[in-house]
């Protein structure tokens, strides 16, 4: 133990020892107080109740327990929420109904559920979401009724797009014109003959709800739902909601009671900089905000910066120590040739918890201090970042037993870390391809399995990055962008640690075998 | 029982032969220097010794136990040649650093390092940054760091190197305090002046094989040979000498005379005295170790290789017309 610390002091001293190491802290300090200019103002009621049931579109199944992805078989790429029906969902006479301070307390308001106002779709002209009713009462029914389901059965349509490839709404009220595949059809065939019948068609799948079904869906089921919705998309648990009678159809119309917490996760806020002077967005929920600035800025942008630097500076450490008449002094004391090497591995490491452990925790902390926030989640980045050069720096401890070159120690290292990063991206483009194709044969070749195979061989660095990414939502941000984020193949702590791991074992063996065997 | 022994100790690096076998023996408080020219073998000697590197075939072994353990490490003291201290470290932190990896108390760091600062003069630097020592300076901080763990044994590999004629005279005194103490100080040179001026026993090594071993009075003594003079005015008998077998040269008024083999000096003396001569001067006559050292070097080159000689390549002229 006495050699450990000996050997952390002394690696202490190395790292603190030229200016580079200064530059790094310095730009922690920076980065830090740059994010403790960044304000979060809460948007007043009347703002933010329209803005976060606006959201309510985005449904999960399952009574908003389940993420499913539908729509796989549609063309124009994969939709990865259940999003059965583009209702359209507003907020009026919002009244607080207590006196307190801050955006915290209970409010009543009116909750009106519509059929869409367009009916056609989004920006592009591509229609985003579709009915297979033609009775608009039913709209909102089929969506309460395919959320308190487990599982859906879908059903391919083809639908005439309603906007004639203009992207212009067609009249309110209209439906777009659609067209059932039958069981045992090919989707693919029936799409080509409707196309050279005229018109723009698409294919889509959408869930399978029969009329039946809809209108056995009671006001119970209805109220429910929307206080699943307040709690899913706006982390707001305490909702009463009672159906309003006397609505014109085909809309329905409910009173809301809510009792909103502070820090609720989904509640809308203004992002605004240096004292609001300068306005990021108006209305942005408070936890993908905290989120975004937290895991984008410094986990990502940070952490890359950080860790090529770190392998730059950390990469004469070893070399340095290997040189003739410095070894000699070290191994002529009493310690073991293996303990030299991993205690100045972890020495290493070292290096990177200090600069890590000062930009995370010091944005962890100007960040708790200005929202108000003291959730521990992000403090997590400190030991996986570390991890993560763990990994770099076990091959730059082994490049530099073997060659005893600083040089060749760094761009050994760097280019592996460029490798590992290009093979993370490029899955990364693979699956979601994979998720637009329809065919299943259309999964799988050659390409894909050197692909996977090569990201599944390499340490899980991208993962562990990931996965602290997806921990990070869960814990900031409301259950809908949680939910989001565990979409398709997801990482989990087990193989992406014990690979990496096992890498780190590896590289620090060979390492080993070479120093204790080789004469200085 | 020896505090250094070896028998037949064997190292290869690949084809070179570095060690052929040599075997020594050190025994307690001594100082014995080890000679060579560069590459004879010496730090080869004294790394293997120490676990630096491996032996090839042979036994070592240091204060009775093998060789290279952590625990014999821990007993020992060493400056190896070429040393390069890390240069983020200062004099003080360094032997902090060091004093930690021996196992020495923080309390008991701090006053063997003030002392051994002291000793060799980097008391007041010892808060500078290495990178900015002269390089006596770190061969002054080696010997200290060397030593002020209080070892049975120090290995200094070229321990003058860099040190200018004050400091050479100041770390021989310092090796003869180190052996008055009890250590054993094992020194690897090709400075044979100092190691004459020092060592109890000195071992000469040529291309890896021991070619000399004993005192330092041993290897210099000339046998046979002596220098005699008389009193003011009297004759040296060199004639009678001569006819008897003696080789017999004078010169300012002293005789040299060399011994026939297996002849003692008694029947010199007794002549003398017959004569009624009066002596006044008689001295064996001694060589210093450098001629000693270049006398078993040449030998052994001779049995082996020459040293090649540079000779000017011939010039040929040509008329240019």
């Amino acid at each position: 133990m006495r050699n450990f610390v000996a050997v952390m002091k002394d690696s202490y001293r190395e790292a603190v020892d030229g200016f580079v190491i200064y530059v790094m802290l310095g730009l922690a300090v920076i980065t830090i107080l740059a994010v403790a200019l960044i304000s979060f103002e809460p948007n007043p009621a009347d703002k933010a109740f329209p803005s976060l049931v606006s959201n309510f579109q985005q449904v999960f199944r399952n009574r908003g327990a389940d993420i499913e992805e539908v729509g796989t078989k549609v063309k124009i790429g994969p939709v990865v929420a259940f999003t059965p029906i583009a209702l359209s969902y507003s907020a009026a006479d919002i009244q607080k109904l207590d006196s307190g301070t801050g955006y915290a307390g209970k409010y009543k308001m009116k909750l009106t559920v519509s059929p869409p106002a367009t009916a056609g779709g989004r920006a592009g002209g591509q229609p985003r979401m579709v009915g297979n009713f033609q009775d608009e009462a039913l709209l909102f029914p089929t969506v309460v009724y395919a959320w308190s389901q487990p599982k859906t059965p879908e059903q391919t349509v083809l639908m005439k797009d309603p906007t004639g490839g203009t992207g212009e709404a067609p009249p309110a009220g209209k439906m777009p014109q659609i067209e059932v595949v039958p069981d045992g059809t090919d989707p693919e065939e029936l799409l080509a003959k409707k196309s050279a019948e005229g018109g723009r068609w698409l294919m889509v799948a959408v869930p399978k709800v029969t009329p039946k079904e809809a209108e056995g869906v009671t006001d119970e089921m209805m109220a429910d739902f929307i206080k699943n919705q307040f709690l899913v998309h706006g982390d707001i648990p305490g909702v009463t909601v009672t159906r309003r009678a006397g609505a014109a159809k085909p809309n329905y119309e409910f009173d809301v009671e809510a009792d909103v917490p502070a820090g609720a996760k989904g509640w809308p806020h203004a992002i605004k900089y240096f004292f609001g002077q300068l306005t990021f967005t108006e209305s942005m929920a408070f936890g993908p905000a905290v989120y975004f600035v937290q895991d984008k800025l410094v986990n990502t942008i940070g952490a890359s910066v950080t860790l090529l630097v770190a392998v730059v500076l950390t990469g004469f450490f070893i070399p340095n120590m290997l040189r003739k008449g410095s070894l000699d002094l070290l191994i002529a004391k009493p310690i073991a040739r293996w303990q030299i090497l991993l205690y100045k591995f972890v020495g290493g490491l070292l290096f990177m918890l200090m600069v890590s452990g000062l930009a995370v925790g010091g944005v962890w902390l100007v960040m708790a201090v200005r929202t108000g926030n003291w959730n521990p989640t992000f403090l997590l980045s400190i030991p996986i970042l570390t991890f993560a050069f763990g990994i770099l720096y076990a091959l730059s401890t082994l490049t530099a037993v073997l060659t005893r070159s600083a040089i060749a120690a760094i761009v050994v290292t760097a280019l592996f870390l460029v490798f590992m990063w290009g093979s993370a991206t490029v899955k990364l483009f693979a699956d979601a391809w994979r998720m637009a194709v329809a065919k299943e044969e259309d999964k799988k070749g050659l390409a894909y399995t050197i692909i996977d195979g090569t990201y599944y061989a390499l340490p899980r660095y991208n993962d562990m990055l990931k996965l602290n990414g997806q921990t990070m939502v869960e814990s900031y941000c409301p259950q809908s962008m949680a939910k989001m984020g565990r979409r398709g193949d997801q990482p989990s702590w087990g193989p992406a640690v014990g690979i990496s791991l096992a890498y780190v074992g590896v590289f620090l063996s060979l390492a080993y075998l070479r120093f204790t065997t080789r004469d200085p | 029982m020896s505090v250094i022994e070896t028998n037949s100790l064997r190292k290869h690096y690949g084809r070179i032969e570095a060690l052929k076998g040599v075997s020594l023996k050190v025994e307690p408080g001594q100082i014995y220097g080890l000679l060579g020219q560069n590459g004879a073998g010496k730090s080869t000697m004294v790394k293997i010794l120490l676990g630096i590197v491996k032996k090839t075939d042979g036994d070592a072994y240091l204060l009775g136990e093998p060789a290279g353990t952590t625990n014999v490490r821990r007993r020992v003291g060493y400056l190896p040649e070429d040393h390069q201290f890390p240069g983020y470290h200062t004099g003080r932190s360094l032997l902090h650093f060091y004093g930690e990896l021996y196992g020495l108390s923080r309390d008991e760091r701090t006053r063997r390092m003030n002392e051994a600062l002291d000793i060799v003069g980097l008391k007041k630097r010892a808060d500078s940054k290495i990178k900015t020592y002269s390089k006596g300076m770190k061969q002054r901080l080696g010997i200290a760091q060397s030593f002020f763990h209080d070892p049975e044994v120090i290995f200094l590999d070229e321990p003058t190197d860099g040190v200018d004629p004050v400091g050479r005279k100041e770390i021989r005194d310092l090796l003869g305090e180190l052996k008055k103490e009890g250590r054993t100080v094992f020194v690897n040179s090709h400075l044979l002046g100092e190691v004459e001026m020092i060592s109890d026993r000195v071992a000469i090594i040529h291309q890896g094989e021991m070619v000399r071993e004993g005192t330092v009075a041993d290897l210099t003594r000339q046998a046979n040979r002596f220098s005699i003079g008389l009193a003011d005015g009297q004759e040296f008998p060199a004639a009678e000498l001569k006819e008897k077998g003696f080789r017999v040269e004078t010169a300012n008024g002293k005789a040299e005379v060399e011994l026939p083999d297996g002849q003692s000096i008694d029947p010199v003396l007794e002549l003398l005295w017959a004569k009624g001569l009066k002596l006044r001067h008689l001295v064996e006559q001694k060589q210093t170790l450098e001629s000693v050292f270049m006398q078993m070097v040449d030998k052994a080159t001779d049995d082996t290789d020459r040293r090649a000689v540079r000779k000017a390549r011939p010039v040929t002229a040509r008329r240019v017309d």
